[in-house]
């Protein structure tokens, strides 16, 4: 690189120093205009992985207008003056490119995974079509019949979809978390395409957004193509952004009983609201996901050896917390009874279960395993560099710095059993629960 | 005499000739090739190891990450069960973690969770295969602890009862989902009275009826060290596999399965099965015979199933059912060559109110195919995506492994991969017109709709 083009770029880009999370290099740079980047190293094989994560998801819909975010990332193939659909897709499968797109609550993340040769005609499509989108009220129609078919197909026609969906509302009466995020069927079948082009104009900016590249490429070559096609994008001027109101914490312990003629067992769920994810630290971000392992994640974890090696009770049991959401956690247990075992007696054996945790907490072999296993991890990440660059962006997005990979990862080894029973009495707090019992309809 | 073919990560020109030998008696490495993609040449390794007791497997060297991918398979899968055994295999897949030698299930289970190590097995109606993943630094432990569940499996009483209530919940939830409703009605009416038509969760009756001895019984039929293909991709050297190979396969019974059904046609049809089903939306199953394939790597109809309703968004089911006219999130047509029978099939759900529309949409596309082929600009754009998409196949490890296996069990060498874009181009537009309009006429289409 020449003298002349160094000082540039030193101008242009806000360098932060190479980080190491979770010991793979991760390289950050952030354009005048706002956009992040994040460039992860692979050159194990000539691909790319090239994706731009925008922070605006399914909760920064306005009452009225829900699935908007998600409806309004299927229009985003559509095509712009530059590149109208046909020339998008037609690089795309010439290459045997794949690209793909979803939305969540908080996001919405677009990619392509590509010979490397490409990268520069994708950060192109990518920039050209973050504002220069041209849709009709046509394609829009058509479009929506694609989106109404996702629901029917995801929600609808699939018991436990639609449960949840009705499990989020009682969870979040007041804040967006509750809304599906494929949206309520009588607000996608009235959005407009004025509805669409507003929404564009409020989120799809480089402010809002991150480029992550990561593959067989060197962050000083990904910095000189983004700086040529982002680096002139300009933000429109700021809308008035859509708050989120906060989620006042619950009085009560919530159920949701259902009959389903569509399945031939029980299913018994409980979910609680963690509590807001923006202030909890690395340890107790750290404390929640161990728990959730030492509950359920594996053969050796509580609710399996309890509930389905042991005591025969269950046909699978297990848990999960989801802690990569921007303004609530969510940690779910799950368990389908054994034949013949009735779901209310399964589900006094759960409570017992998490009742014992909350008391007495965990042993030390048990912590012990769930730290090796984490430090497991680390290693098997660097083999999926495009799974850990996903989500150091969804990290970046919800606001962390990058660091806060590591710190999350560090504090999992500073973790005590008190950390476990403590995160144990704040996560399964029963008032801040909704439980699940879905029946076959005989 | 050289007996080893030099690669570049195994070169030994600087030993004596006795070194060499003794080095050759152990394991012998061949055919190292490079790997094409998206038309630009670039290096990838795959080296063909046979260990000393004659174990063979495909291997790519990856020290980058210190972790270790095997994938491997017996031939025989679902074929092997008797009529009135049927969900045995699966059972038996899964019980082989259950315990083995002086180690029971949980022994097991713990182990590998302090190892973080996992390795389980799975099946198809062709085959019965099985993973490995471990930390470079336990591999040996990992591989002892599969040794011993390979020879030694305990297939307890207790875990089979737990593990037999699952199966039969699991039989009962497939008879009131629709999509497996669909699946499994589709291949009771393309292969009537083979094994390929039935269900592979087996029966309420045939899993009551089932001992633990019939699994038994079923893994002697099946694990042999003669017909074994094994893919390994990590931190390995040649050598270091050809003694892992040796120490967990090496000591399985020496035989060749025979083979255990016989190749079948798709039912004569036109066929269409119509199951009534209460829910939002109507699934659509469809398929026709597709070209023998007889070992002889001949694209033309997976080229054609391509263009039909295959990945790149100009596929015309895609077009005509999605992007045009919105009538479902997504429809897929493939080309398939099972050990016993050659097929296309595809799937599709739409709403209720627009199923007749979408059903006769697609019969439309394939009647329009069938008469006129497709145009030599799709064939074009078709190879192109062919070629060019394969490589995203080899990311990292575990997707490598998965895929050479898979190479591994279609009976290719392992010239397969330079070979493949070349092969892929030899397509004519000739002969995937005559195969369209030998393949998809209506006389052959076997039709599955379930909905209202």
């Amino acid at each position: 690189m020449n003298k002349f083009l160094f000082a540039l770029l030193a101008y242009v880009f806000w360098i932060t120093k190479a980080a190491l999370a979770l010991n793979i290099p991760v390289t950050e740079y952030t354009l005048d205009n706002g956009l992040r980047i994040v460039v992860i190293e692979d050159h194990r094989a000539p691909l790319v992985l090239n994706a731009v994560v925008y922070t605006v998801g399914g909760a920064d819909e306005s009452p009225g207008k829900t699935g908007l975010a998600h409806f309004f990332e299927h229009l985003m193939f559509k095509g712009t003056t530059k590149y109208p659909q046909d020339s998008f897709d037609r690089l795309m499968d010439e290459s045997g490119a794949e690209r793909n797109a979803f939305t969540s609550l908080d996001t919405t993340v677009y990619y392509e995974r590509a010979d490397v040769a490409l990268l520069e005609k994708l950060i192109d499509l990518e920039a050209d079509r973050m504002q220069n989108l041209v849709l009709t009220d046509g394609v829009l129609n058509t479009e929506r019949k694609v989106v109404q078919e996702e629901r029917r197909l995801r929600t609808d026609s699939d018991p436990a979809g639609g449960a949840f969906e009705k499990v989020s509302a009682m969870l979040f009466k007041v804040h967006p978390y509750g809304r599906p995020i494929v949206g309520w069927p009588e607000d996608v079948a009235t959005l407009t395409l004025d509805d669409a082009m507003t929404f564009y104009r409020a989120h799809y900016m480089p402010s809002k957004a991150i480029l992550l590249v990561v593959g067989d490429v060197l962050p000083a070559d990904v910095h000189k193509l983004a700086l040529k096609y982002f680096g002139p994008l300009k933000n429109p001027p700021a809308t008035a952004a859509v708050q989120r109101p906060d989620e006042p914490r619950h009085n009560k312990a919530e159920r949701l009983e259902l009959d389903d003629a569509r399945i031939s067992d029980p299913i018994f769920s409980r979910t609680y609201n963690t509590g807001p994810n923006r202030i909890i630290t690395a340890r107790e971000a750290a404390a929640y996901s161990v728990l959730s392992s030492i509950l359920g994640a594996n053969s050796q974890s509580r609710l399996v050896q309890q509930l389905v090696t042991r005591s025969l009770t269950a046909s699978e049991a297990g848990a999960n917390f989801g802690g990569s959401t921007d303004d609530f956690g969510l940690f779910r247990i799950y368990a389908t009874p054994r034949s013949g075992v009735d779901v209310l007696d399964l589900e006094k054996r759960i409570d017992a279960i998490l009742q014992d945790i909350r008391v007495n907490g965990i042993s030390a072999d048990e912590l012990q395993n769930a730290k090796n296993t984490s430090e497991a991890k680390d290693i098997y990440m660097r083999d999926n560099p495009v799974g850990f660059g996903i989500a150091v962006a969804g990290v970046i997005a919800s606001g962390h710095k990058t660091s806060y990979v590591d710190d999350v990862h560090a504090a999992v080894l500073q973790l005590t059993t008190e950390d476990i029973r403590k995160a144990a009495l704040r996560a399964l707090d029963p008032l801040q629960s909704v439980t699940l019992l879905l029946r076959p309809k005989r | 005499m050289r007996l080893i073919r030099c690669s570049r990560s195994l070169c030994f020109s600087d030993q004596s000739a006795d070194a060499m030998f003794n080095f050759a008696k152990r394991f012998f490495v061949s055919g190292l090739f490079w790997l094409l993609a998206s038309g630009v040449g670039y290096a990838f390794e795959v080296q063909e190891i046979t260990s000393a007791k004659g174990i063979k497997a495909w291997l790519v060297e990856a020290h980058d990450v210190p972790i270790l991918s095997m994938n491997f398979s017996f031939a025989g899968g679902r074929i092997f069960e008797q009529a009135g055994k049927e969900g045995s295999l699966s059972l038996l897949t899964d019980m082989l973690v259950e315990g083995a030698g002086d180690m029971s299930s949980d022994a097991i289970k713990l182990a590998k969770i302090r190892m973080s190590s996992s390795f389980g097995f799975y099946n198809s109606a062709d085959f019965t295969s099985g993973y490995l993943n471990s930390l470079s630094k336990n591999r040996d432990a990992t591989a002892k602890l599969l040794k011993l569940t390979l020879e030694k499996p305990r297939f307890e009483e207790a875990a089979f009862e737990r593990l037999r209530d699952q199966a039969l919940q699991s039989e009962a939830q497939g008879r009131v989902d629709q999509w497996a409703i669909a699946d499994e009605a589709w291949f009771a009416a393309a292969f009537p009275g083979h094994i390929y038509g039935r269900n592979s969760k087996g029966t309420q009756a045939s899993l009551k009826a089932l001992k633990t001895n019939d699994l038994r019984q079923l893994w002697v039929l099946l694990a042999n060290r003669q017909d074994l293909r094994v893919a390994v991709v990590g931190d390995i050297t040649a050598a270091e596999l050809s003694a892992l190979l040796d120490s967990v396969f090496g000591d399985l019974p020496d035989f060749t399965p025979a083979k255990a059904a016989a190749t079948v046609a798709l039912a004569k049809g036109p066929v269409e099965v119509k199951i009534k089903y209460e829910g939002p939306q109507t699934v659509v199953y469809f398929g026709n015979p597709s070209l023998a394939k007889d070992g002889s790597e001949d694209w033309t109809s997976n080229v054609l199933a391509e263009i039909l309703g295959g990945r790149a968004s100009f596929a015309r089911l895609t077009q005509a059912l999605r992007e045009k006219s919105g009538l479902t999130y997504g429809v897929s047509f493939s080309d398939y060559s099972w050990m016993h029978a050659d097929v296309q099939l595809g799937t599709f759900s739409t709403a209720t109110e627009t199923a007749e529309k979408a059903v006769a949409v697609l019969r439309e596309q394939l009647a329009l195919m069938a008469r006129d082929g497709p145009t030599a600009e799709e064939l074009r754009k078709t190879k192109s995506f062919i070629n060019g998409s394969y490589a995203l196949r080899f990311s990292d490890n575990s997707s490598i492994a998965s895929e050479l296996l898979a190479v591994l069990e279609q009976g290719n060498e392992v010239g397969y991969f330079r070979d493949r874009p070349a092969k892929v181009n030899a397509v004519t537009l000739a002969g995937v017109r005559d195969a369209a309009a030998k393949l998809l006429k209506p006389e052959n289409q076997v039709v599955v709709i379930v909905g209202k």
